[in-house]
């Protein structure tokens, strides 16, 4: 039998023709599908964005993908936790390169910054200028002045916010003083060499930087360093690699970027949440709208399925066919709201300026401009959920269709 | 002659709130293959009861329906239907077409749903629409043609796979006598070149005229069973 001749054939035609004969009907249904799943995919590219650009930020916030220090290091971040690091170096030139994109050590101590008007509490970075422009902001160059130029370089690069407070400008000198590993008070004069901007003017306030050398020398250190952080070439290779890390350097916490940044890790599984609840919502609103349209349709034509079961439809035919119009409805609305979506992506793809709300979204963490992104598995679930639930809902309908009594359907209406 | 269809102690009750109707009561009778039967009577005397539940469109409150050797009251909704689909033909007082196909898609129905070829089939629905009368009105849908052109639509897809058994329910309800005539002329041609059993239920006098055999129903009883000419 082929598929001119059979059944199916037929099955399809009433479907689509009975879709067609109550255009104001579908089209109203349509218009929910279309509304309920757009909103669905555009809501995750604005999620996804502000989650990726909340990873990116905090990873480029000196957090890095994965960072090695002293166990106590993170509820404390003094001197006394620091370590060697002269042999770690080639641990990650070696069988360590693999998945590692880029590494660097620094110093990082809590120490007061003060001009010749104002002092302010800082943490305080000695950085290898070569290495931490591949992995931190830092990398970002400098909107006044110069950046470092070695991990000898004895010059400071400060935040926008931080030369603001402190009343100075590029060029002037000022005093950082900090605890020794000599357990006594080091100060030393720095030249402003440059200045750098930020997403958020907490980061401008708080960070200071000078070659890791320079630091290391004012604070009696030694090769020692604070911290090593790292970047992977592939996230998920992130929980393999803290495995293969803390077996080599047992003495060293490994920590991953969600562990030493929980709120950014939190405020990404709030958005996870959010997007799987505001699916929830909208596939159950398509759900019943389908129901209701479908029963609707069913009651209209009570009469007519009470013919067809005269004449010899089966009654599972009768739910195939009533399920054929919640597929075609369903087909022709993700199409739609696809299209729709994807159209406003192609809009937006560069960036949504959120700057209007700039203090509220750095107050949490997130840039002023979201770029949207587009994540393939997002959208597809999002189709076969509506598609799934909108099946399913349709199947109430159309069983209760197929069992009329052909007799007492034809006499009702 | 062959048995098609046997009553044995049928009756049906209805339920309408706490009251309880009886629609038929224990009607016993037999169908043979050929015949051209009338059942009248007054309204709600069971006509359209019975002819529901011979043609397995209804089921039984208690007794037997036989159909051909089978059980109808014993069978289940796709049993029924596949029994209606291979066997029976309807043709109902009104609403007999799919409003959304046309006459010769109408006509085609039974045959896709048997999953004849579609150029057998079209051939097939073409010659019956040419035997009511009806050439050039295949595409038409139903609401294109006149109550009197619906039925013929009906008729056409009713014998149109050659059934056993025909059930037309006031075929004749809703058109002009001289329309009347013309299908029931058309219907006694069929009963006669191709043995296709007709039993219509009916108040018109112009079918009881036509029909060899008839049966009067009252208050859900056969009171009589005349055979004539």
């Amino acid at each position: 039998m082929n598929m001119a001749s059979s059944p199916t054939r037929l099955l399809l035609t009433l479907a689509y023709r009975n879709v067609c004969r109550n255009p104001r009907r579908s089209v109203l249904t349509l218009g929910a599908i279309i509304v309920g799943l757009a909103s669905c995919l555009m809501l995750s590219l604005l999620a996804r964005g502000i989650s990726q650009g909340l990873l990116d930020d905090t990873v480029r916030n000196l957090t890095g993908h994965i960072q090695l220090h002293r166990p106590e290091f993170l509820r404390d971040p003094v001197i006394e936790q620091s370590f060697a690091a002269e042999n770690i170096g080639s641990y990650f030139r070696g069988e360590f390169a693999t998945g590692i994109k880029h590494w660097t050590a620094r110093v990082r101590v809590p120490a007061v910054l003060m001009s010749e008007r104002e002092s302010y509490p800082i943490t305080f970075l000695g950085v290898d200028p070569g290495a931490e422009g591949k992995l931190s902001f830092f990398g970002d160059g400098v909107s006044l002045g110069r950046s470092l130029e070695s991990p000898g370089d004895p010059g400071v690069i400060i935040g926008k916010k931080l030369l603001q407070l402190l009343q100075t400008q590029v060029g002037k000198r000022v005093v950082i003083m900090s605890q020794g590993t000599d357990r006594e008070i080091n100060d030393q004069g720095f030249r402003i060499v440059g200045v750098f901007d930020a997403e958020l003017d907490a980061t401008e306030r708080a960070f200071v930087f000078t070659g890791i050398r320079t630091a290391q020398k004012m604070l009696n250190m030694g090769a020692q360093v604070s911290e090593i952080a790292l970047l992977v070439s592939d996230t998920h290779t992130i929980e393999a690699l803290l495995k293969n890390l803390s077996h080599e350097f047992a003495e060293l916490q490994v920590l991953p970027w969600y562990e030493i940044e929980p709120l950014a890790r939190t405020l990404r599984q709030i958005q996870d949440k959010f997007l799987v609840f505001w699916f929830g919502i909208v596939v159950v609103a398509i759900s019943i709208g389908l129901t209701n349209t479908l029963f609707m349709a069913l009651f209209e034509r009570v009469r007519e399925i009470g013919l067809v079961q005269a004449l010899g439809m089966r009654p599972w035919q009768i739910v195939i066919e009533v399920l054929c119009e919640s597929l075609i409805l369903l087909v022709v609305g993700m199409l739609l709201a696809n299209a729709s979506a994807l159209l406003l992506f192609a809009f937006v793809k560069n960036g949504i300026d959120l700057s209007i709300f700039a203090q509220g979204t750095g107050f949490i963490g997130i840039r002023s401009v979201v770029i949207p992104q587009l994540l393939p598995a997002d959208w597809i679930k999002a189709n076969l959920l509506v598609l799934a639930v909108g099946m399913i809902s349709s199947f109430y309908p159309a069983w209760k269709g197929s069992r009329l009594v052909p007799a007492h359907a034809m006499t009702r209406g | 002659m062959e048995k098609l269809v046997r009553c044995k102690d049928v009756c049906k009750s209805y339920s309408k709130g706490e009251l309880e109707v009886r629609a038929l009561i224990d009607v016993n009778l037999t169908l043979t293959n050929g015949e051209f039967v009338s059942i009248c009577g007054p309204s709600g005397s069971g006509k359209s009861t019975l002819l529901n539940l011979v043609g397995g469109l209804d089921t039984v409150t208690s007794g037997e329906i036989h159909f051909d050797c089978a059980r109808l009251d014993q069978m289940s909704a796709a049993q029924l239907a596949e029994l209606r689909l291979r066997k029976i033909g309807f043709i109902f007082q009104a609403y007999n077409l799919i409003p959304v196909l046309s006459a010769l898609e109408n006509v085609e129905f039974v045959m896709q749903l048997q999953g004849v070829a579609a150029n057998e089939r079209a051939a097939k629905a073409r010659e019956m629409i040419a035997l009511v009368g009806l050439c050039g009105m295949e595409k038409r849908r139903p609401g294109e043609l006149s109550g009197g052109q619906q039925q013929r639509v009906a008729i056409a897809r009713a014998i149109v796979s050659h059934p056993q058994l025909v059930l037309a329910d006031e075929p004749t309800a809703n058109l002009d006598s001289k329309t009347a005539r013309s299908l029931l002329e058309l219907m006694e041609k069929l009963n006669h070149e191709r043995k296709i059993t007709f039993v219509f239920s009916t108040h018109d006098v112009l079918v009881m005229e036509f029909a060899r055999r008839l049966l009067k129903l009252h208050d859900g009883a056969i009171v009589s069973d005349e055979v004539r000419r």
